[in-house]
């Protein structure tokens, strides 16, 4: 044997060896894939989720959940609020009307917006009327309590603004006394100071409280007008009827692309699906093409009823159709 | 003969009940009535589901056309004629599919009564003509028809024609049109008529003869006696005149000729012309090309005055002038580009725009009627093709391709090109016909072989 073969098999050995030591103490782990749930959803579902319904029933105060924007520890988001009497007073001499910034107005909006339909609406301040004393510290600033108490709340359905108005008074009452040199500031208060300016701003950050619940509160709202048909008459059924009246017109071939015409049938439907009376033209375009497109139409709709891909439960979306019938993509035009 | 038909035309309505007849003073009506329907419609409008309808599906309207009733025993050809005349009319339009009478499960035996409708749906007509020919106690001839929409139920047109006897073919292409303008939506064509070069005799002898021929190939006489060689007839869009160009000794002749009273006038004697003129939407003018050297360019002739004025004026050839149907421009050939294509300017001269891009060259051009297309010969490196495009150049389409393919002409409602074929060899070209869909691709039959067609506009 020559020592080349020696140095081989022994260099041969020790990689060999090494690999398997070295590869077989690292365990190759594929990490656990989480799976993601998936659920299948239908157009009509989808159609009805996403549009609201005009008369739809309309909720009762004590079924709203409380609100919740994120899911988490129940957090009420109301006593997060900041309370606006911890604001440092202004001391300008004109920042006497200056109503302050509320940074916890679109939370109160959004509160009262579920009560919107049954009573007019009163997001007005709280303080229409003007301060029969107006002094300095008295900013007509609305105090924050009242709005706290109204989201607090929203099962009290006689409330009236007119008591944050007694409370605003006594209030404004009570700090006029213990201020001595009110009469002197109300000599100075009309002057706007431009200088100033920056001190009327009201430093404090923000403070938008999200409010926590165990599930997000996804409660229906009041929706749009053109949810009513979708809503219900799916669109897989206006899909399947309007591929079977594509199929089923014939239009004249005196129709080209650059024809602009129209006709639109009204067209009554029997709950099996067949016409109940012949189409009639209730609208077109004035053109010596118009007997000719309608009549095309009319003999679409005869020779194709039944329209069984409507379902009966939908009767009452599809038993009165208007059908336009506009030939001006035919050609690609 | 005598072109100059007296005939009385009728609306006749329906027969037993309020007939519902959709004229064409109540077509034009629907624009009143669409107004109104704007607004019964807003009525409705919140009640309503509404659809659009933007897509169909073009298809050949399947129509029942049972044999027309004699009015009398002896009126039986004449009446099996106009039938098959509207029968064989509508079948080659391409846009009609005349059922099978074999499959008729009615016998109508009054045009005045209503037809079961039923016992046509079941062979799915979709329209239904009944027709009747008579012959009246003075000699002459009444043919009535009505056109019902099965499905409806309802009566689309009913018209009657009253004529002296020898005119019962142009009857029935006077009904086709009816039936074809009620029906599509477009013009009609039948009742037109075709100039052709009729040519007779061996390839190299061959005689060439100007003949004209109802658009279906009936009725061919022979308009000159076959001494010269005669080119490229062109119909006037507005008269009964033609122009046509012919070789004697010496130069061409371009010669003007009223089919209708047969007279006959030379415009002028034109060295190195290659096209006969076209003429003016008017038809008081006529635009064509002279050669000029080695150059040819394009002038405008008033047909009264002879006065002439040259439109183009460049070193290249500029030849096969067309107007569009408004007068406006014209489209020509030229090779100012290196090769011929297909250009388009005003019809008072200026700015020539190139409409033509594809491969190969493009020639003789010619405007529909309509102003919708320009047809065209395309020659390539193997096939002469006929296609159309829009006059902006847009939507070239190629409608039929082959050895030789050449002289498209349009139909009067712009609906059906003309043209001329010649499969090569020993044989002879003949005429064809195709639907601007390209589909109804047809020969025209004619009593020899036949080149250079030109469509007439209609004739009533």
């Amino acid at each position: 044997m020559k020592p080349g073969m020696t140095i081989s098999f022994v260099g041969h050995a020790v990689a060999l060896g090494f690999a398997v030591v070295a590869i077989s103490a690292q365990p190759m782990d594929a990490p656990p894939v989480e799976t993601l749930a998936t659920q299948i959803v239908s157009e009509k579902d989808f159609s009805q989720m996403t549009n609201g319904v005009k008369n739809a029933q309309q909720l009762k105060i004590p079924d709203l959940k409380p609100l919740a924007d994120k899911v988490g520890e129940e957090k009420s988001v109301d006593q997060l609020a900041p309370k606006a009497v911890d604001k440092p007073a202004i001391t300008t001499p004109s920042a006497k009307s200056e109503p302050p910034p509320k940074p916890d107005q679109p939370k109160v909006e959004q509160k009262t917006a579920a009560k919107a339909d049954s009573k007019p609406p009163d997001p007005k301040p709280p303080d229409p009327k003007p301060d029969p004393t107006p002094d300095a510290k008295a900013e007509p600033k609305p105090d924050p309590k009242p709005d706290q108490k109204q989201a607090d709340k929203p099962k009290t359905p006689d409330y009236k603004p007119d008591q944050i108005e007694k409370l605003l008074k006594k209030d404004a009452a009570k700090e006029a006394k213990a201020n001595d040199n009110s009469a002197q500031q109300k000599r100075d208060a009309p002057r706007f100071d431009a200088n100033q300016v920056a001190q009327l701003l009201d430093q404090r950050t923000p403070q938008r409280q999200l409010a926590a619940a165990s599930q997000i509160n996804d409660l229906a709202t009041l929706g749009a007008v053109t949810g009513a048909q979708s809503a219900q008459l799916s669109q897989s059924e206006i899909d399947a009827l309007k591929a079977r009246l594509s199929q089923c017109w014939n239009p004249p071939a005196g129709i080209t692309a650059n024809t602009n015409i129209y006709v639109s049938l009204r067209v009554l439907m029997r709950q099996d699906g067949s016409l109940a009376a012949p189409p009639v033209v209730v609208e077109g375009s004035p053109s010596a093409l118009g007997p000719a497109l309608a009549e095309s139409a009319k003999r679409a709709l005869l020779q194709c009823q039944p329209f069984t891909m409507l379902r009966p439960e939908h009767y009452n979306q599809w038993k009165d159709l208007q059908l336009d019938f506009n030939p001006h993509e035919l050609l690609g035009g | 003969m005598d072109n100059t038909i007296i005939m009385t035309t009728s609306s006749i309505s329906g027969p037993s009940r309020s007939g519902y007849s959709l004229t064409r003073r109540r077509a034009l009506t629907l624009g009143a009535a669409g107004a109104a329907g704007l607004i019964v419609s807003s009525r409705y409008a919140t009640a309503q589901t509404r659809l659009q309808i933007t897509e169909g599906n073009f298809q050949p309207i399947p129509i029942a056309i049972p044999k027309f009733i004699a009015g009398t025993p002896s009126d039986g050809d004449s009446a099996n004629g106009v039938g098959q005349i509207v029968t064989a009319n509508l079948q080659r339009s391409g846009l009609f599919n005349v059922i099978d009478p074999a499959a008729y499960t009615e016998n109508i035996a009054s045009i005045d009564a209503v037809p079961t409708f039923q016992s046509w749906r079941v062979v799915n007509a979709q329209a239904l003509v009944c027709g009747a020919v008579t012959r009246q106690n003075d000699g002459r001839l009444k043919a009535e028809f009505r056109l019902w929409d099965v499905s409806a139920g309802q009566q689309l047109d009913g018209k009657q024609y009253v004529t002296t006897p020898d005119n019962w073919r142009r009857i029935a292409h006077i009904i086709s049109d009816a039936i074809y303008e009620r029906l599509t939506g477009l013009g009609g064509y039948f009742d037109s008529r075709v100039v052709y070069v009729d040519e007779t005799g061996p390839g190299d002898r061959r005689i060439k003869r100007l003949a004209i021929m109802d658009q279906d190939g009936a009725n061919v006489r022979y308009l000159t006696r076959g001494d010269d060689l005669v080119l490229t007839p062109r119909f006037s869009p507005s008269t009964q005149e033609i122009t046509y160009m012919a070789y004697g000794q010496g130069d061409p002749r371009v010669y003007l000729f009223n089919i209708e009273t047969g007279q006959r006038e030379i415009v002028g004697n034109f060295p190195g012309m290659s096209f006969s003129p076209r003429f003016s939407p008017d038809g008081q003018r006529v635009i064509m090309s002279l050669q000029q050297g080695s150059n040819s360019n394009i002038f405008v002739m008033d047909l009264r005055s002879k006065a002439t004025t040259r439109l183009t004026d460049t070193q290249a050839i500029d030849t096969a002038p067309s107007y569009a149907p408004d007068g406006s421009k014209i489209c020509f050939e030229s090779d100012r580009g290196g090769h011929q294509q297909i250009y388009v300017m005003p019809s008072t001269g200026g700015q020539a725009q190139r409409i033509s891009f594809g491969e190969g060259s493009y020639s003789t051009p010619v405007w529909s009627p309509t102003g919708e297309w320009i047809a065209f010969t395309k020659q390539t490196s193997d096939a002469f093709a006929i296609g159309v495009m829009k006059p902006d150049g847009s939507g070239e389409r190629i409608l039929t391709s082959g050895f030789h393919n050449e002289g498209p002409t349009f139909s009067p409602n712009g609906r059906v090109i003309m043209f001329f074929r010649d499969p090569g060899g020993t044989s002879g070209p003949s005429l064809y016909s195709i639907d601007i869909s390209g589909r109804a691709d047809q020969r025209v039959p004619t009593p020899n072989y036949g080149s250079d067609p030109a469509w007439s506009p209609l004739l009533s």
